[in-house]
Formats: structure tokens, sequence, C-alpha cells
């Protein structure tokens, strides 16, 4: 009798939930819950596909490693929706960005061909803004969509070019699975981020390149065109198959913006609580093979790896080392006269960074680290580099840093042909980083936040 | 969450009551104030006590005292209470992390008498700080379960004990004292109610067979899984030093915002240590926002529903176990608020609207006086929503059993409501 009466009470109200349900199609919802406080911002410095939150370079000081927002969802559509249902929903909005600037002063500048020409210049390159909006979808999937764009290189800055389109892409997740497609962080290039000031510092060694470029834009040996699946198991161990057009400066793919990269990767990420605390935190494996055309050397293959092993473990005080090691081989490529040549010859190279952490009473406070690279090309004789890079990094308030750093650079002579310039080159910088983000109308949580964690990622 | 005084000795018990109430055969069943009143609407029979409960200028004097311990002999009930991390369903398809006793949102009734030796071993298998504390109840401060302040706070995979003897009687309640914006916001409560050893003033007055505890609560979803997961981090991160002897050495109480005193507070800021509260660490501080309000953990459509037959008194017990004033109001019926914070009023006091402030709870008789189906619900209307739309939150029904015998044609009202 009581479980009968019970439904009759619900019976009553239902027609009201009803018309409240359908309102919710054409009504903007009432304002939800506000972000909170600097929590969400941090939230809000989600990685790239693939990633999702807590990435293994947690709790670094330094970095303009540009923050990437994770997420995104449709405003002010530019057009009909396919699904032609009028878009009354108020999505989560974050903004991130990252300010860098400093003041270079040196010879021949760093590696990629960052500054060549210059002794000195005021580097405001890598400076970002990104914007995305983030949803909840039916059945507890989230979809987003992010936009942004970084300053390049001084190279280019005279040329109007001075922006990058390094984010457009669209974002679909669920508890096991992520699509995306569009601009973003190539895949290759998150398996390690290393705490130079700026992530491309030293790339010849810290990413694995990309061979079309033709080595005017920096970027473009970090950022590509993807399409990508990630699988993941337990939040920890994620696959990710995808496909890319790697920008083809150098006219040595398939034409136009066609695909002419595919891959697959392995990553694991720990506990993002335990980075500083447990011995591997992070660490992946991944395979790409690109379609260089055969007139430029044939189609090579890369593989890669690495990961982070913290030597000294400790919240206040802790002391990593990074690797990346990386081998490429099937182009045939034996000659060493541009930029473009250096990127796709068949070359093994190693980084290491050792870095050191200091923070007092859990906060980061100031970091050293000492990142060095070697690279040696199988099929031309006499090419090698290395490179060396100094940083400082100084909190001066939640993500607001003094950076400095001194590099320097030593190419063999056979690549010395290829960059232009002289055997060595070597930099002193000095200025400010400023990592922020912030997040609007929050909905979505960080998908490997520990709770989820816990309980294998709930939408919440 | 009801409760059926009835004993289960009792010659009848609810579950008959409602069987034989089904067959128009429970003609003083049902109390002593039902009388003759089941076929046709009556107006209650008067009381068989008047109230008796006065002014006191040392009625706050606890009965026993609070540092007494057991004596060899006394019977303590002891209750195991485990502290968990788990995922609690508000309403279907709305489910959130929460704080959990016994895996439970709200953590378990605990019901004894008044005197009675009460041993509560806490066990914590959360990545997270806790404690209880035990709140109206006069109690030795040590037991009082205020971290840093009578305790420490119980960390992960440790134990406490607490052990009190349960006094004043009345309606109460316990919660984690830990950080509550977030720890009892996010379901570390649970009711404790203690029965008076001598006669029941309310049971005299009013005499009633069923009773119902509602505890309120609100929730900012939010703030609760951005909060919750900077502190699991925390928690996670010192329950992992503690397996390293290095690393133990580098805990101290700056990093968890712990001092001895005032003056060490402010000589640590002189020396650097940055308080969260600073707008350098914390930026412009974001009120919370709740977006669910709950019953018991719930929210309407998916409340419990208060049963009741003409003629029947009810008791419901209000707990304010959130941040929030509610404003509890009861369609076609008016009420009695006869406890405050668990003690008789001077005087029962005839209401139609309670408001239940936090940290207060409120005892109200109700009588089936008026047979249908009636809604009882906040008067804040902020607080009848689900994630801002209406209707939902803290919400839900008087229900009358016997409604048909008394002529309400509910088929015909569901009809016209569709």
């Amino acid at each position: 009798m009581k479980n009968k009466l019970a439904t009759i009470g619900a019976v009553v109200l239902l027609p009201c939930v009803a018309a409240t349900t359908q309102a919710q199609i054409t009504i903007p919802a009432s304002a939800l819950a506000a972000a909170i406080n600097y929590a969400a911002a941090k939230s809000a410095r989600a990685l790239g596909p693939g990633h999702n939150s807590a990435g293994p370079d947690t709790g670094s000081v330094s970095t303009a490693n540009a923050p990437l927002l994770k997420a995104g969802a449709k405003v002010g559509q530019a057009q009909q929706s396919p699904v032609k249902e009028e878009v009354g929903f108020q999505p989560q909005i974050e903004l991130a960005g990252s300010g860098v600037a400093t003041l270079d002063i040196g010879r021949n500048g760093l590696s990629g061909g960052r500054g060549i020409g210059s002794r000195s210049q005021i580097n405001f390159s890598d400076s970002s803004l990104a914007f995305g909006a983030a949803q909840r979808l039916y059945h507890g999937a989230i979809g987003s969509f992010t936009l942004g764009g970084l300053a390049i290189d001084e190279a280019n800055s005279g040329t109007g070019k001075q922006i990058f389109m390094h984010q457009a892409f669209l974002d679909f997740q669920e508890l096991r699975f992520e699509g995306y497609v569009g601009r973003t962080n190539t895949p290759s290039a998150q398996i390690v981020m290393f705490p130079t000031v700026r992530e491309d510092d030293l790339v010849d060694y810290t990413s694995v390149l990309n061979p079309f470029s033709d080595g005017k834009n920096i970027e473009e040996h970090r950022y590509s065109n993807v399409a990508g699946l990630a699988f993941n198991q337990g939040l920890h161990s994620f696959i990710n198959v995808h496909a890319q057009h790697q920008i083809d400066s150098a006219g040595v793919g398939e034409s136009g913006t066609g695909l002419n990269s595919f891959g697959v990767s392995y990553q694991f990420l720990g506990n993002p609580a335990l980075t500083s605390i447990e011995r591997v935190p992070s660490w992946g494996v991944g395979l790409e093979h690109r379609a260089v055309k055969q007139r430029a050397g044939g189609s090579s293959t890369v593989v890669y790896g690495g990961g982070v092993l913290n030597l000294r473990p400790s919240v206040t005080n802790k002391l990593d080392l990074r690797l990346l090691a990386q081998a490429s081989f099937g182009n045939d490529t034996n000659a060493l006269t541009s930029l473009n040549d250096s990127y796709r010859a068949d070359q093994q190279s190693i980084a290491l960074s050792l870095r050191n952490l200091y923070s007092p009473f859990g906060r980061p406070s100031s970091q050293w680290a000492l990142t060095a690279g070697f690279k040696r090309y199988s099929k031309i004789s006499d090419a090698s580099s290395f490179g060396v890079a100094l940083s400082y990094a100084k909190s001066l308030g939640a993500g607001f840093d003094f950076v400095s750093q001194v590099g320097y650079e030593r190419r063999s002579n056979a690549m010395a042909g290829a960059f232009g310039g002289g055997n060595d080159s070597a930099v002193f910088q000095v200025g400010l980083v400023f990592n922020f983000g912030s997040t609007f109308n929050q909905q979505v949580g960080p998908r490997r936040s520990p709770t989820n964690l816990l309980h294998k990622y709930i939408p919440n | 969450m009801e409760k059926d005084t009835s004993t289960n000795e009792s010659a009848i018990g609810r579950r008959q009551l409602l069987k034989l109430g089904g067959l128009g055969l429970g003609t003083g069943l049902i109390g002593r104030a039902l009388g003759a009143v089941i076929d046709q609407q009556a107006p209650l029979s008067k009381p068989d006590s008047p109230w008796q409960a006065a002014f006191d200028p040392k009625g706050t004097v606890p009965p026993y005292a609070p540092r007494d311990k057991p004596k060899p002999g006394e019977k303590i009930h002891q209750f195991d209470i485990e502290v968990t991390i788990g995922i609690h369903e508000i309403l279907p398809g709305v489910q959130t992390h929460m704080f959990m006793f016994n895996k439970s949102y709200p953590g378990p009734e605990i019901r004894v008498k008044e005197g009675d030796w009460v041993q509560v071993n806490l066990k914590n298998t959360s990545p997270e700080f806790h404690t209880i504390h035990w709140h109206g109840i006069q109690i030795a401060m040590e037991m009082d379960g205020v971290p840093l302040g009578t305790q420490w706070p119980v960390g992960p995979n440790q134990e406490f004990r607490y052990l009190w003897r349960a006094q004043p009687a009345g309606t109460h309640f316990y919660h984690c004292h830990v950080m509550t914006t977030l720890h009892q916001q996010a379901g570390l409560i649970g009711s404790l109610i203690i029965e008076p050893v001598g006669p029941d003033i309310v049971q005299q007055t009013f005499p009633y067979k069923r009773e119902y505890t509602m505890i309120l609560s609100e929730l900012d979803t939010n703030f609760v899984r951005n909060m919750m997961s900077e502190m699991v981090v925390m928690g996670t991160q010192m329950e992992r030093m503690n397996h390293s002897p290095s690393m133990m050495r580098e805990m101290n109480g700056r990093m968890m915002g712990w001092f001895k005193n005032k003056a060490e507070f402010v000589k640590a800021v002189d020396k650097g240590y940055i308080p969260p509260y600073l707008a350098a660490r914390t930026g412009t501080a974001m009120p919370i926002t709740p977006n669910y309000f709950m019953i018991n953990g719930k929210s309407y459509p998916m409340t419990d529903s208060l049963m009741i037959r003409r003629g029947e008194n009810i008791r419901v017990r209000l707990i304010g176990g959130g941040f929030m004033p509610h404003f509890i109001h009861l369609h076609g019926h008016d009420f009695w608020h006869v406890c405050q914070d668990g003690s008789p009023l001077a005087s029962p006091v005839r209401m139609n609207t309670i408001p239940i402030y936090p940290g207060t709870t409120s005892d109200i008789v109700i009588q089936g006086t008026n047979p249908g189906f009636w809604h009882f619900h906040d008067h804040s209307d902020l607080c009848t929503t689900n994630n801002g739309q209406h209707p939902g939150g803290m919400m839900t029904m008087l229900m009358y059993e016997d409604a048909r015998e008394a002529g309400i044609k509910w088929e015909e009202v569901i009809a016209i409501s569709s």
C-alpha cells in the first residue's frame, strides 16, 4: 500500500517535470554553480588529447609550456548544428593562457632555427591564449571544442605570421574512449615535457621532429592536424592511435593537407597526487610512420620512448630525471643541406634533464634544471650535435615566475651547413612567465582527478 | 528515514497495522489518539497527559557527569563506523563522489537510551583526515571530535575510539568536524537519537507509532568535486609519506596550515608563509553555490514520502544538516513544534512552516486530520530545484494511506493532472 501511494505522488507531479524538461530545450538554464577557486583554474590547465589533466609535469614552477584547454563545445554557432536542436545550453567556458617574455642575448640563437641571425632579441614566442567550451552530453559523455593561438619565433615576426593556430579541435570522451580531430599537439610530443623555459628550446632533442617542416616555424614540430582515438585502462594506461597531417612547409609529403603520418603510442600516467612521490610517475613509447616522398629520401619511421624518474621523491625538495630517446630509419637522405634535411634524415637522439624542484611546505618555490641532448645521423658522416640548457625559475606568485636560462649548442661541420650558421650557438635569457587559467559556468571536472581515479571516472 | 516505534515484541507491528488498516479493522490499534475515527474524519481525541515541560534554570546541567567513565558491569553499546569515499546517487543520472559513513549517505542512525554508554570505533579508510563530532551531546572534551582542538584528526588507515555517555535525550546528529565546509556537505553526517529513560513527553501527549527523521542538506557538486580532489591529493600524499621515514620528516605544520597558537601563525607569516586565504593563492573567492537540495541524501522526486493515516500522530525529527536555513512547510495542516535541539519546548507551538537553521534540530508532530496527498517542502524556493530546475530538491509528500476510504478519488486526480 505504501509503495503504491508513493508512486501516486510521483505520478501526480510528473507532468510538471515533463514540462520543465521541454523548457530546457529552449530556455537557457539559470546560471549554474560558479567555478570555485584556484582549484578550478588549476583544472583548466589540462593537457591535450589523451592526457586529461594532471600530466607528468604537475608541480613544475617554470614551464612556458602553453596550457592547453581540454574542453570545448559550441557557442555562438557559425552554422546550424547537423542535428537541428535549438541551442540554449550554457557550456562550461575555459580560458587559459601563457605569457612568456624574455630578453635573449646570445650568439646565433638556439636550436631548430630559432633566432638565427640575431645577437639579441626581445622574445615573446610561445605566448599563447586558448579558449575552450565543454558540456556534458547524453549518456555521461563529454564534448568539447578548443581554439587557441600562440606567438611564433622572431624569424617570422615581421612577415605577418606572428600568430600560429596551435589548437582548433573537437573532442568526444567517455569512460574508456576518447576521439578528437583538428589541430592540436602532435601525439608524439606528449610523452615527456622538458623543463626548459620554452618547451622547444632544445627541440632537436626533446621532440620527435616533423620531417615535412622547412624549419622556419618551430611550432610545426609540436602541433599538427590530428585525428586520434585514445583508449584507456583504468585512466592510467592510454593507447593512442592516430593519423596526422604534419605541416608540410617543405613540400616533401602528400600535397595540400592530406594525411602524411600515422602512428600509435602508449602512455602510462600514475596517480596525479603522487607525481612527486612515485618513482616513475609517467612513461610512454610510440611509433610514427611518415610518408616522405621518394625524391626526399622516402618514408621515415621513428620509434621513441621516455619517461620521468624521481631520483629523490619528495613533496618539498624533489629531484627528477626526464628522458626521451628516439631513432628514425628508412629515409635515404645522406647529406644535410637544409633544415628539412636534418629533420628527416635517419638519426638517433637522446635528451635528458635533471630537475630540482624546491617546494617548502608543499608549494613550488624554485626550480633548477639541467637539460642536455645529443643527436647523430646514421647515414651522414660527421653529422652530430649536442645542446645543453641550464634553467632557473623562481615563483613570484601562483603561476607567475621569474625565469632565466643559459643555453649552448654545438654542431658538427656537416650540420652547421644545414643550420646556415657556425658550429656553435649560445644564448642567455631572462624574463617572466605567467601561466593562467579560469573556468566559468563549471560543470565538467578533470577526468583524471584523484577521486575519479578511485572509481575509474564517473561524470559528476 | 522512517522508524516504527513499536518494538518487535509489540502485538501489532507496522506491517500488520497497514494490513489491518486496509481491511478497515484498524480502529483502536493506532495509538490512543486514534479513537474511533477511521471511517470518517473526526477530531483527534484530547491528549491523555498534559504537556509537562517547564522552565528549569538548572535544566542545562548534564544528568550525568560528562567526565565519568564506565563502571564495571555497565553496558556499553558498540558501533563500528568506517569512512570511505563512494559514489552517491542523488537522483537518477546524478552521481557524485561523497565521503560516507559505512558506505551510506547519510550515515547510519545511532539510537540509544539516555545514560547509555556508547563506544564508536571510527576507522578511516579514505585518503583524507576525519573525526566525528557528537553534535548536541554533553560529553567529555576529549571525545568532542574537533580536529587539532580536542584530538588529532584521524588519518588514512588510522582508527579512533570514541566513548561517551548518551545525554541529553532528544534529536541530535553527528558529523565529521574536519573542514566541515567540505566534509559535512560531502556526506559525513548521520542522525543520533537519544531516547529518554523515563516517559517521553511527546509520546505521552501525542501518542505515535511511527516517526521519521529528515536530515536536510545541500550540495554544490562543483565545490565538492574540486575541493575533495584537492584534499584527496593532500591526504594521498601524506599517507604515502607515512611509509618513508625521510618523507615523514618533510611533513610539518606549515604544510598543513597547522600552528600551535596565534603567535606561531603570525611568526610564520612574518617569515614568508603564505596563508591559503590570501588573494595571491586563492584569487577572488567564489561563493559556494549549492545546486542540489536533499532530504536524507535524496532530492525530489526520489525523496521518501511520509505516511500517515487519519487520526494518527507521526513524529518528524528535522535536522539542519547543511549550511543553509530551510523553511519547511506542510500543506493542508498545522503541526506541533514540540522539541528544539533535542529538548522539549516549554509548550508545543502550533505552526505550518518551521525554520530549520544549520546545526539545529526540531521535532514536530503531524496529526492525521486532513486526508489526501500533501506537499511537505522547503518554502525557500531555490531549494525546491534540481540543478536549477523545478520541481525538485527539498520536497516530499505527506501521504494518507487511507485516502481512498476517506473518499479521495486519486485516480481522477492523476487523470486531470496528466
